[in-house]
């Protein structure tokens, strides 16, 4: 009699702990639902996109068959050059979007005093990204209403330190850009 | 709820990728700085063959009056003029203003003289002897329609009286301002004269010569001016031991082309420069260039036109010389992408080149120049344009330190190569002016710009 006590104890005490150490799981029915959309920002060539460059070269911009990723090779020269409307970017939506350049990487050393994107809306300058400083600019987001587009120009300007007239400047390298939006103008992206 | 109301304002936040590949390339188009040329600056005398001149501007008490009445009248040949009305009261019954200074030293003279509103009788020069009792007589004799030269002599040859020693044949002739060119000779056995006279315009009329062999001969003492019969008007009268008829002007460039005006813009004479840079201008249309006041003398050479002012007499016979200073210094950017110029003088000549474009590449560019930045203590004046073999641009316009005109036009630069062309520089005190030349492929695709720098050193004005 005493020996099924201990044993009925044990069990209970079995079951008890078990139900003190388990976990719980709850499902409750919640739904993303995923719809991918044709992007509202798109690259598109300018006027001067693979138009004539500098000593027989092209000014070639590439862009990928989404318009969502752009590369432009471009060929300046000593002093300052200067690049008009060679990649526009396009709102292709109804609404508006706020726009930002984000300098991931870019060129040091050689002849190089400065490298710039200059932004236009029309006419009006909107916006200026020095490509030899990482990070995103300008400090303000540039806004691109509803089927509007924004022209890109560059501007380079090379010392003629060492240089003669039948050299290249120094100086050469990628600059790796990232072009950023958003709905919003009032926060910082991730 | 808080974190569901910061989900529904969150914003959207997507980057593409876009890449720049940068690959320089060496300049389409080089500049280099031109030689400076040199630019006349100033004037100088360098003889002394001119014995006396005068252009009757005033009466001066160097002449003397032997009969007849003369007085300084304002029709003269520019300005004044000397006027003489025979009255037959000097020698030789004809009238005689003589100049006070004994000329007996010259062997060889010469006299230029003009002589208007001569309608008849003997109007010239006289030379006398020191007696003031005889004379040789050069003069003009105008009749009706003609005229003809003479050469008299009184009481030499005949001792009474009047000989003619020579005459030229009758030439049409109307009143106007003729040049008389009188060379004087006192030879071993003779007196030689000879007379040139040259219409208003400077075309020979007639010329005679004569020599006087008479025991009675002598030696100039005097020169007169004369008139036997009527009266005239006498101007630009020059004595000079070399022929008034012509100056000489050294120290131009090498076949540069010289022309003589007098202040009120009038052309007195033209010539070109032999390999020596020494031109020879026939001046008889005015032997006293306007008023003895000076003139202007514009040298052209290598397309460019330089006026050089002076408010020395410009004399018939004299010797001058143009002295020449260096316009400009500059150098290039060893890339020939960027040039400074200092200039060290006005420069009013007609265009200045100082900088080269040449194209080194097949691309057509379109060139245009920005005056971007002045700074000017003092008024400054100039005019910079582009110029090609047979065009030019529109101008960069500063006058008086204001920029009327910031821009060139643009011209195209497809093969060869253009000019950077500076005139009407003038500047009182030290300036700079920053300048680009904006060179573009012609599509406008891109664009390059060369910075250039002028400065004004020097130089200056009154």
């Amino acid at each position: 009699m005493q020996a099924r006590r201990y044993v009925l104890g044990l069990t209970i005490a079995t079951i008890l702990v078990s139900i003190v150490f388990a976990s719980v799981f709850v499902y409750y029915p919640g739904i993303v639902q995923v719809s991918p959309v044709r992007p509202p920002i798109i690259f598109t060539e300018g006027s001067n996109s693979n138009q004539r460059d500098l000593n027989g070269a092209t000014i070639t911009t590439t862009i990928d068959s989404t318009n969502t990723s752009a590369s432009i090779a471009l060929h300046p020269t000593y002093q300052r050059t200067y690049y008009r409307d060679v990649l526009r970017i396009k709102n292709q939506d109804s609404e508006v979007y706020y726009v930002k350049v984000n300098v991931v990487s870019t060129i040091t050393g050689g002849n190089i005093v400065s490298a710039k994107i200059h932004v236009y809306s029309g006419a009006v300058k909107v916006g200026e990204i020095d490509l030899l400083t990482t990070g995103l600019q300008p400090d303000n987001w540039i806004t691109l209403n509803g089927g509007e587009e924004l022209r890109i120009d560059f501007e380079f300007r090379y010392a003629t330190t060492g240089g003669s007239p039948d050299t290249a400047p120094s100086g050469s390298g990628t600059i790796s850009l990232e072009l950023v939006y958003s709905t919003v103008n009032n926060e910082t992206p991730p | 709820m808080l974190s569901f109301s910061n989900s529904f304002h969150a914003g959207v936040f997507v980057s593409y990728p876009l890449i720049a590949q940068i690959t320089p390339s060496p300049p389409p188009v080089v500049l280099t700085v031109l030689n400076s040329p040199l630019i006349p600056s100033n004037l100088t005398k360098i003889s002394s063959f001119t014995i006396y001149w005068s252009d009757f501007e005033q009466v001066s008490p160097d002449w003397s009056a032997r009969g007849g009445s003369w007085s300084v009248v304002s029709n003269g040949h520019k300005g004044s003029g000397l006027n003489g009305t025979d009255n037959d009261g000097g020698i030789g019954g004809a009238s005689q203003y003589y100049l006070n200074m004994p000329l007996d030293s010259y062997t060889e003279l010469y006299v230029g003289v003009k002589i208007g509103y001569a309608r008849a009788g003997f109007v010239g020069i006289a030379l006398i002897n020191d007696g003031l009792n005889r004379l040789y007589e050069i003069a003009i004799n105008p009749t009706g329609s003609r005229a003809r030269l003479t050469i008299y002599s009184w009481r030499v040859e005949n001792p009474n009286g009047w000989r003619l020693l020579a005459s030229s044949p009758y030439f049409p002739y109307t009143p106007q301002w003729v040049t008389l060119i009188i060379r004087y000779r006192n030879l071993k056995d003779s007196i030689h004269i000879s007379l040139k006279a040259y219409s208003e315009s400077g075309v020979l009329l007639a010329s005679i010569s004569a020599s006087s062999t008479s025991p009675n001969r002598f030696p100039a003492t005097y020169v007169a001016l004369h008139i036997d019969g009527r009266a005239a008007v006498f101007d630009d009268f020059v004595l000079s031991t070399r022929n008034p008829a012509n100056l000489t002007v050294t120290g131009l460039p090498p076949f540069a082309y010289i022309q003589v005006y007098d202040v009120n813009g009038s052309l007195v004479g033209e010539a070109s420069a032999d390999v020596n840079g020494e031109a020879s201008i026939s001046v008889v249309a005015d032997l006293v260039t306007g008023v003895g006041d000076g003139g202007v003398l514009i040298i052209t050479s290598d397309d460019a036109s330089c006026p050089l002012r002076t408010t020395i007499p410009i004399i018939g016979g004299e010797e001058y010389l143009v002295s020449n200073i260096q316009a400009f210094d500059g150098f290039a950017d060893p890339t020939g992408t960027a040039a400074t110029i200092f200039f060290f003088a006005n420069y009013t000549c007609s265009r200045l080149g100082i900088i080269q474009l040449n194209l080194v590449s097949t691309e057509e560019f379109h060139v245009r120049l920005t005056l971007e930045y002045l700074e000017a203590t003092g008024e400054v004046t100039f005019i910079i344009r582009l110029e090609s073999s047979d065009t030019s641009s529109d101008p960069i316009v500063v006058v008086n330190g204001g920029i009327i005109s910031p821009y060139t036009s643009t011209m195209s630069l497809q093969e060869g190569s253009l000019s950077i062309v500076v005139g009407e520089l003038f500047y009182r005190n030290a300036y700079r002016a920053e300048l680009f030349i904006e060179i573009c492929l012609s599509n406008g695709s891109v664009c390059v710009f060369y910075p250039l720098v002028l400065n004004g050193i020097g130089g200056g004005g009154p």
